[in-house]
């Protein structure tokens, strides 16, 4: 599906399950976080081959970066993943993203070549190329991509108050990407090997305001450096499984805002981790069995901020699980114990938590019907601008908890139908306390972070997977939808008290379809949102309308070469031009379209 | 924060006061005896708005109704006032904004309607206007700070004077502006928090003199009193970590300090003699925010301060001091020529705040949802 889908990055394609909004600034350089069941996306983890993505300083991952190209898999799981082998930190979320590289596979021969070019518009262009080779028992791969777009869309903002039309300026973005892979199995076990590095600089444009020339167009820049090596080592032995990881990143960032009538500021973050993680699982009986794992992570941020120190962090988390079988009904508590301690001046006070969860699940013999329910209590912990950045830092700031109860199905069509599919329905509450926000403390000039907030939810979500084969056309789709409703809970007397927190629709959607035949493939997909609000006090000052995209992907193997395989692909995006905002005042782009062409050798 | 056009008010005080003269000139009939003023008709809330959410807006609070009308500029002009407004002026008969964050200056009737605009002025912050002549200044925070001279007519840009880093507040005394200099960008590390007033001769633009108060970050009330506009107001925020936050006065005759307060004076109101401050401080150890409430009086007797909110009858626990401590972010006071108090109130600062309006004995009339971040309010009439 992904790979039909083709999205530019993994942020597009997680935008099509239920309860996950994106939220996008608009433009293919700008920041892409995602969210899910509006718990705010502090709350998510990002995994890429089992091993978290981590941003102690502000606690976002920018999936936009992510290429879909050398993704095998995106998954979603709300609570965590139901597994036994799993490392500590994959406990530590609310909800959990896993992007999956593609393990390379050959088919007969032992190395294989992808050339990829891809062009469209607002002078968007992106070549790349992936080279797999296999020796012996051992597999490398190589991807290296480059991206360059002007990003200058126009877009029309038009509501009862105005209609103001214009071009994104300063939206450009400059990227290349490499990444080496190797998987060996030494020991008698799976051993798997990564490097990555990622450099951009791009524009960021800011939000659309009223102007009465094109005399200002502030925009600021930012450079980015981020590099990052990771190992994963599993093997069973009798009833054991072990898995062993460890991660390191050296990330650096140069951030640049424009003044107007003044001299543009400039800081530099640096920031390095070192992960070790160890898990075990085991099954001494049929009914029972369990996991055991402990992480340990070094963190540490160097800035030219003035008066942000140096700061360091230890986390170290350690998690038990045991799952009881008993016949169709399956139980597994789970409980993550997690220890951070920062060194820097005026470090804030030890942090130590216990927290559990729990889930259940019950399945007919026939793997037909499923029920499943959690309930899981966790936290996300302060990040370093929230705890120490100038000004705005308190480090006496708590963790952020998020509480969620889930009961759901899974209805899946028997094996040897004709048309396969799975439906799955959920019904969520959730509470998020302790809230960090930045709060201002006397006048709009100056702002502090503070744990104030509280939100109450709760929701529905649905989908449906469908698969047929009809002669030579195969038709696989997708069908979404969430209803949620997620209210402020802060303060009584606060006229948002109540409010449907900003950004939330209360009804969303998605569809994918695609049809292929021959050479031909064909894919159709639609995004939904109902209306939202900008602010919990929800009124027409504050409503912004609800949108729908279509985008359209078209591909056609041109020519067989031998072995080699020539596709050309046209993209449309937008294809019903919808104008709207993700973000209130950084509108989206009107319709773009690409081409491409790619050799498969 | 509010802004009694003072000067405005010496005009036409002068205009009644040559009327009347004629009016006995020419006839017997009657006689106007009464010098009070009439109050406002209406009260103009400028509500700042969110930065970077273009949500600045015109509320107009109709005093004979109690009715609120929430955005006069959009509704007369079809397309809305900008981002993050910072000033307003109500004078004879047009309106003048600062929206910092579009970089404007915005001139409209009475109702809002659009006269004039100019981006002439980037990061535009406070507003003062000398009708007599037509000019506008206007302070700015871009190119190490300066003041701008316009035609009140048409926003032209006629000169510009350069003073100290980033100011702020602006007032006119006898063909001489006064200019609180606050240094806000020291955070960023380029140079510290000012201490001076820079005193600018208005009609040549050239700066006369600077005078220091001894406190830092001029951020804040700065103000004339009504009954004696040569007493200034000037506030000063500290630098929120080792100086903290205070007020002075200064005499415009002599151009010095003539008083020290160590309360502040964030947002401040005159009436007759007194100035009403409240004054917000922040403490880093609690990581909180108190309030201070005052009256100081001027005039002849000196200076002195009195506890209480309440033009009449006035104390330490009056209807008025009593509701401030109960807000969420007091975020500006005018009072009204009749004694009534308006205070505003941001709340969280990014939804609709309120304004709370008091009689001159603070007992409670009204509280009225405007928009977001109302911080600046004036009347007409």
């Amino acid at each position: 599906m992904l790979r039909r889908l083709s999205p530019a990055s993994a942020a597009d394609a997680l935008g099509f399950f239920p309860g996950v909004r994106i939220k996008d600034y608009g433009g293919i350089g700008g920041m892409k976080t995602v969210d899910v069941r509006s718990l705010g996306s502090g709350h998510v983890g990002i995994f890429i081959d089992g091993q978290r993505i981590t941003n102690a300083q502000n606690g976002q991952v920018d999936l936009g970066r992510y290429s879909a190209d050398e993704l095998e898999s995106i998954s979603l799981n709300n609570a965590q993943r139901s597994g036994l082998l799993m490392s500590a930190e994959e406990y530590a979320s609310a909800s959990v993203v896993h992007l999956r590289t593609r393990k390379p596979s050959f088919d007969g021969k032992d190395w294989n070549l992808t050339a990829r070019f891809r062009a469209g518009s607002w002078k968007t262009f992106s070549p790349s190329i992936r080279a797999e080779k296999r020796i012996g028992k051992v597999s490398l791969s190589a991807d290296a991509s480059f991206l360059r777009s002007e990003g200058d869309y126009t877009f029309r903002i038009k509501n009862e108050y105005e209609d103001t039309t214009g071009r994104r300026k300063g939206g450009d973005i400059s990227s290349s990407r490499l990444s080496l892979g190797l998987w060996a199995s030494p020991f008698g076990g799976n051993l798997s090997l990564r490097a990555a590095v990622y450099k951009s600089e791009r524009g960021l444009p800011g939000p659309v305001i009223r102007r009465l020339s094109g005399l200002y167009e502030p925009s600021d820049r930012q450079w980015d450096l981020d590099r990052s090596v990771q190992g994963s080592f599993r093997k069973s032995f009798g009833t054991f499984d072990l898995l062993l990881n460890a991660r390191a990143t050296a990330d650096r960032l140069d951030y640049e805002s424009e003044v107007t009538g003044g001299s543009d500021i400039r800081n530099s973050f640096s920031q390095r981790t070192a992960s070790l993680s160890a898990a075990l699982s085991w099954q001494p009986l049929g009914w029972l069995s369990g996991g055991l794992s402990l992480d340990n992570r070094l963190s540490d941020l160097k800035c030219d901020v003035k008066y942000f120190d140096y700061v360091s962090r230890v986390d170290t988390r350690a998690a038990a699980t045991l799952k009881i079988d008993a016949g169709s009904f399956a139980l597994q508590p789970s409980v993550l114990f997690t220890r951070v301690e920062d060194f820097t001046e005026g470090a804030a006070k030890t942090l130590v938590k216990v927290s559990p969860a729990v889930v259940a699940t019950w399945e007919d013999g026939s793997g037909i019907f499923t029920a499943r329910t959690f309930w899981k209590d966790i936290f996300r912990v302060p990040t370093f601008n929230d705890l120490y950045y100038t000004l705005t830092g308190n480090a006496a700031i708590r963790p952020e908890y998020a509480t969620q109860a889930d009961i759901g199905f899974d209805l899946v069509s028997p094996q040897g139908w004709k048309h396969q599919f799975r439906l799955s329905a959920d019904a969520f509450l959730n509470r998020v306390r302790d809230k960090i926000v930045a709060v201002p403390v006397n006048s709009q000039f100056r702002w502090s972070m503070m744990n104030f907030g509280e939100v109450r939810g709760g929701g529905l979500s649905l989908s449906l997977t469908h698969s047929c084969s009809l002669g030579g056309l195969s038709v696989n789709s997708l069908v979404t939808y969430s209803f949620e409703k997620a209210t402020d809970r802060s303060d009584p007397g606060n006229i948002g008290y109540g409010g449907q927190i900003p950004y939330t629709p209360f009804h969303s959607g998605s569809a994918v379809v695609t049809a292929a035949k021959g050479p031909w493939e064909l894919c159709v997909s639609l995004l939904c949102s109902g209306k939202r609000y900008s602010a919990s006090d929800n009124n027409r000052e504050t409503l912004l309308k609800g949108w729908s995209t279509v985008d359209l992907n078209l591909s056609r193997k041109i020519v067989d070469i031998g072995k080699s395989r020539l596709k050309g692909i046209v993209s449309l995006t937008n294809l019903l031009c919808a104008r709207y905002e993700i973000v209130r005042r950084y509108p989206m782009p009107g319709t773009g379209a690409s081409i491409g062409i790619s050799l498969e050798m | 924060m509010d802004k009694m056009k003072t000067n405005i008010r010496q005009i036409t005080g002068l205009f009644a006061a040559a009327l009347i003269l004629l009016a006995t000139g020419c006839t017997d009939e009657n006689p106007i005896e009464d010098p009070t003023p009439q109050s406002a008709e209406r009260i103009y809330i400028l509500n700042d708005g969110v930065y970077g959410a273009n949500n600045a807006s015109l509320s107009v609070l109709d005093l004979k109704t109690g009715s609120v009308t929430a955005d006069i500029f959009s509704t007369a002009n079809g397309f809305p006032l900008g981002d993050t407004a910072n000033d307003i002026l109500v004078l004879e008969d047009r309106i003048a904004i600062a929206v910092n964050g579009s970089n404007i200056i915005q001139i409209c009737d009475l109702d809002g309607k659009s006269i004039a605009s100019t981006e002439a002025v980037p990061n535009v912050r406070k507003l003062v206007a000398d009708e007599q002549n037509g000019f506008l200044y206007a302070t700015s925070y871009a190119d190490d700070g300066y003041v701008a001279k316009l035609s009140l007519e048409d926003c032209r840009l006629v000169s510009k004077a350069k003073v100290g880093y980033e100011p702020e507040g602006i007032v006119l005394y006898e063909g001489k502006l006064f200019v609180a200099n606050t240094g806000g960008y020291a955070y960023l590390g380029g140079h510290g928090y000012e201490q001076t007033v820079s005193v600018v001769d208005a009609e040549t633009m050239e700066v006369t003199g600077t005078i220091d108060t001894g406190m830092k970050n001029l951020y804040g009330a700065f103000l004339q009193n009504e009954k004696y506009p040569e007493y200034l107001l000037v506030n000063a925020a500290g630098d929120y970590w080792e100086s903290p936050a205070g007020a002075v006065i200064i005499d415009c005759r002599t151009c010095s300090v003539v008083e020290s307060f160590d309360f502040p004076a964030t947002y401040a109101a005159t009436l007759g003699d007194s100035f009403f401050t409240i004054g917000s401080e922040y403490d880093a150890a609690s990581n909180g925010y108190t309030f201070h409430t005052n009256r100081i009086r001027v005039g002849a007797e000196g200076i002195r301060t009195e506890p209480g909110l309440a033009p009449e009858g006035g104390s330490a626990d009056d209807g008025i001091v009593k509701a401030v401590k109960e807000m969420g972010s007091p975020s500006g006071i005018f009072i009204d020529s009749d004694g009534s108090v308006f205070v505003a109130d941001s709340g969280d600062y990014v939804n609709r705040g309120s304004v709370h309006r008091f009689g001159a004995d603070g007992s409670f009339v009204g509280k009225y949802a405007v928009g977001v971040c109302p911080g600046h309010m004036a009347g007409n009439r």
